[in-house]
């Protein structure tokens, strides 16, 4: 059974999606961190909820109502979200108070929306789904955890559709904690990020990507998802395992027509995109990302909206390019992702 | 037909021991795990009695054989010691555990850690901040048990374990894995104990699951894992085999962020499509393992949603939350080992402290010993904020 996506709804530092100039341009931050650039939440969410709401349950729900419209669906039959952080600014609040005022006069509002399962859950109330809910949260692979979950349910033949996302929030507390373990570039702002791949630590950010997903292809379909795997630790590098993935969905690395990267400028991590790409790769085409969206632990969602998209419009911007090639007739991409050589992920999408 | 999935090995620990068999004595015993706190440093450690695992994290690592930095959780240790004994109770080989995967659950991951260093960050205990996040307790979980590949973790409140049961099975029936170890660990924590305080949802006493006068929770800690194994590798060592896992069903409430709808939607969905997924009816059910936390809440929702679903018939059912109290996302996990537990040796636990039925339900849990019982389907319950519920059937071979 195929896969298909067939709706998109993202609130990503480069804006939100749709909208019609979405990446026309890339959109430029100073060093420090990536913010998403928010729709008017009014638009989707009434104005008493969202009061309470902090800014991941905002741009979760608002851009998996995105996603059901462009879709055209008003009600998911399951709804699968990855995060690898969670709720990060009420945990903080809850524990921020719960320190300064030494366990008293705790409001309980911030502890119930500090779960990981909080957007899914907001998501089913606003949508009255009592389908399937699963939140995934294993770091950099949370999202390909719950693509293939997604796929899974799809191939069961017991869903019409499944409403799949991705979301994270970053903090200017979570920003500074991680700053004390090197997280971060300080003074690099996102276009000059490749030009200082000499150092350690990357860009931050943060976006919430929503799909919806089904095995019926329908006028607005973006692509076809083919396969994805994740893999903890690649004892003999990444390149192997890469071509035996791309195999084992029929297809050759001949047919990979573009390949995206997780590359973050982290001098400790960049050096293992090189590893995979063996001499079956030279002369492809090579982009990257995370200039585009941040780093953050569901970024390779932004990945997938960004090939989706590639696929449908047969464009992909010179912003994102990494080699001198054609770019032209695009039918299939490989996105590749990894963290400090631990969490791997392949994902490989192709033209409808 | 998908291939049947089978239990091989389970290891648990929790208030009321640190092992299967501890648990097990406990349990038939009637002997509970809730009490003073005596690790976690809070204020309220005489105003709420919890289900707290008396060995230090210091002792955790002993047991392990393990020296440990800032960087292990206690819900790491925790995990890591209940996963060792379910894979040693599989009897897998080395050579057998390629293409195993792993999923863990968990709802704190390193909070005990973050909440006590945040504020006093130093060049050598900054690491805690690396292992904050949920998916490092279960990469040292996969370290410790040399499981690489599939490794993944599961948050969906207090549903988590029970899902990453579920999902184990569900990899091994699409051929993704040959074979899976999934579960989920927490630890108490400051955070967790002032949360449920401050939903005034804490029984300042001895939690009555299912009682009219139940108060409230009590939060307890632990973690229990379960080795899931195909039909396709069990041959050979069928000895192992202790259940099937025959079904199960994951539903969303859709009612509200954490309380429970008064009709049990939730509860009622996964229960019912548990066991229509399992090909069984309701008949076949001889006893469930309630979610059962003493919420006021909780407790009559799912005693709704039981009594919509199984009408005159409601089979036998307990909630085990006063021996250990809620181990949030280990609860699931936990309970799903004394179900296999009951069905293995064809006992109920009961539930404490039950005195009076709920003025809203007639349901009664059990509230003796049965030993001798015939057995033949478990159902066991989790659910969880986010209106997250998720039920499992394991059966007898």
């Amino acid at each position: 059974m195929k896969v298909f996506i067939n709706g998109i709804g993202a609130i990503t530092p480069q804006g939100f999606y749709p909208s019609g100039d979405f990446l026309r341009e890339m959109i430029v931050f100073e060093p420090g961190r990536m913010t998403a650039l928010e729709p008017n939440y009014k638009d989707f969410i009434s104005p008493v909820k969202l009061r309470r709401m902090s800014k991941i349950i905002k741009m979760g729900l608002a851009s998996a109502l995105m996603c059901l419209d462009d879709a055209n669906i008003s009600q998911p039959g399951a709804i699968i979200t990855a995060t690898g952080l969670g709720a990060v600014d009420d945990t903080d609040k809850f524990l921020d108070k719960l320190i300064d005022d030494k366990e008293t006069l705790l409001n309980p509002t911030p502890f119930i929306q500090s779960t990981h399962n909080t957007v899914s859950g907001r998501i089913a109330i606003e949508t009255s789904c009592q389908g399937y809910n699963m939140t995934w949260v294993h770091k950099n692979v949370a999202f390909e955890h719950a693509l293939l979950d997604a796929m899974l349910k799809l191939h069961s033949g017991k869903y019409n559709n499944i409403l799949l996302g991705a979301s994270e929030e970053i903090t200017l507390e979570n920003y500074n904690l991680k700053k004390h373990v090197g997280y971060w570039k300080d003074n690099v702002g996102n276009v000059d990020l490749l030009e200082n791949n000499t150092s350690i630590g990357t860009i931050a950010g943060e976006g919430s990507v929503f799909f919806s997903l089904s095995s019926v292809k329908t006028s607005g379909t973006y692509a076809e998802i083919k396969g994805t795997k994740t893999f903890y630790k690649l004892a003999s590098g990444p390149n192997g395992a890469m071509v035996d993935f791309i195999s084992s969905l029929g297809l050759s690395t001949t047919d990979i027509d573009l390949v995206l990267l997780g590359i973050n400028g982290n001098v400790e991590e960049d050096f293992i995109y090189q590893n995979a790409l063996g001499l079956e790769f030279e002369n492809k085409n090579i982009a990257w990302y995370k200039h585009l969206c941040g780093e953050h632990e569901t970024a390779s969602g932004f990945a997938l909206m960004l090939a989706a998209k590639f696929l449908k419009k047969q464009f992909v911007p010179d912003f994102i390019k990494l080699s001198n090639t054609p770019f032209k007739n695009i039918k299939n991409i490989l996105i590749y992702q990894q963290r400090f050589n631990r969490n791997h992920s392949f994902t490989i999408l192709s033209k409808c | 037909m998908p291939r049947k999935i089978y239990v091989t090995g389970i290891g648990i620990i929790s208030a009321i021991g640190i092992n299967v068999e501890e648990n097990y004595d406990s349990l038939k015993g009637l002997k509970h795990g809730i009490g003073k706190l005596k690790n976690l440093k809070t204020i309220h450690s005489n105003s709420f009695p919890c289900g707290e695992i008396k060995l230090t994290n210091s002792n955790l690592a002993q047991k392990l054989d393990i020296s440990i930095g800032p960087d292990f959780s206690r819900t790491a240790l925790l995990g890591m010691l209940a996963a060792k004994e379910a894979l040693h109770n599989s009897g897998l080989s080395n050579a057998e555990k390629m293409n195993m995967g792993i999923i863990s659950a968990t709802t704190v991951g390193g909070m005990d850690r973050t909440e006590k260093l945040i504020r006093n960050i130093t060049l050598e205990n900054r690491n805690f901040i690396i292992s904050h996040v949920c998916g490092d307790s279960t990469e040292k979980i996969a370290d410790c048990l040399e499981i690489s590949g599939f490794v993944s973790t599961i948050s969906t409140a207090c549903s988590s374990s029970i899902n990453s049961v579920m999902m184990g099975a569900e990899l091994i029936q699409n051929n993704m894995l040959d074979r899976v170890i999934a579960g989920g660990t927490d630890a108490l924590s400051q955070f967790t104990l002032n949360g449920f305080n401050s939903l005034m949802i804490l029984d300042k006493g001895h939690n009555r699951p299912f009682d009219q006068n139940r108060k409230g929770l009590n939060l307890g800690e632990g973690a229990a894992y379960l080795v899931l194994e195909s039909e396709n590798t069990i041959k050979g060592r069928e000895d192992k085999v202790l259940c099937e896992l025959t079904a199960w069903a994951n539903t969303n409430d859709a009612f509200h962020q954490t309380a429970s709808s008064e009709n049990g939607d939730g509860a009622f969905l996964s229960m019912s499509k548990a066991i229509e997924n399992g090909g069984l009816t309701i008949g076949d059910i001889d006893y469930i393992n309630a979610h059962g936390t003493g919420t006021f809440n909780n407790d009559l929702s799912e005693a709704v949603a039981m009594d919509r679903l199984f009408g005159e018939h409601i089979p036998k059912f307990s909630s085990t939350k006063p021996y250990t109290g809620h181990t949030l996302g280990a609860a699931g996990a936990i309970e799903s080992v004394f179900a296999i537990l009951s069905l293995v040796n064809n006992i109920i636990f009961p539930t404490l402290n039950f005195d009076t039925p709920m003025d809203e339900m007639s349901v009664i849990p059990v509230t003796k010993l049965l030993e001798n019982e015939k057995i033949r389907n478990v159902l066991s319950n989790s659910f969880g904020f986010g209106g997250n519920n998720s039920s499992l059937i394991f059966s007898a071979i």
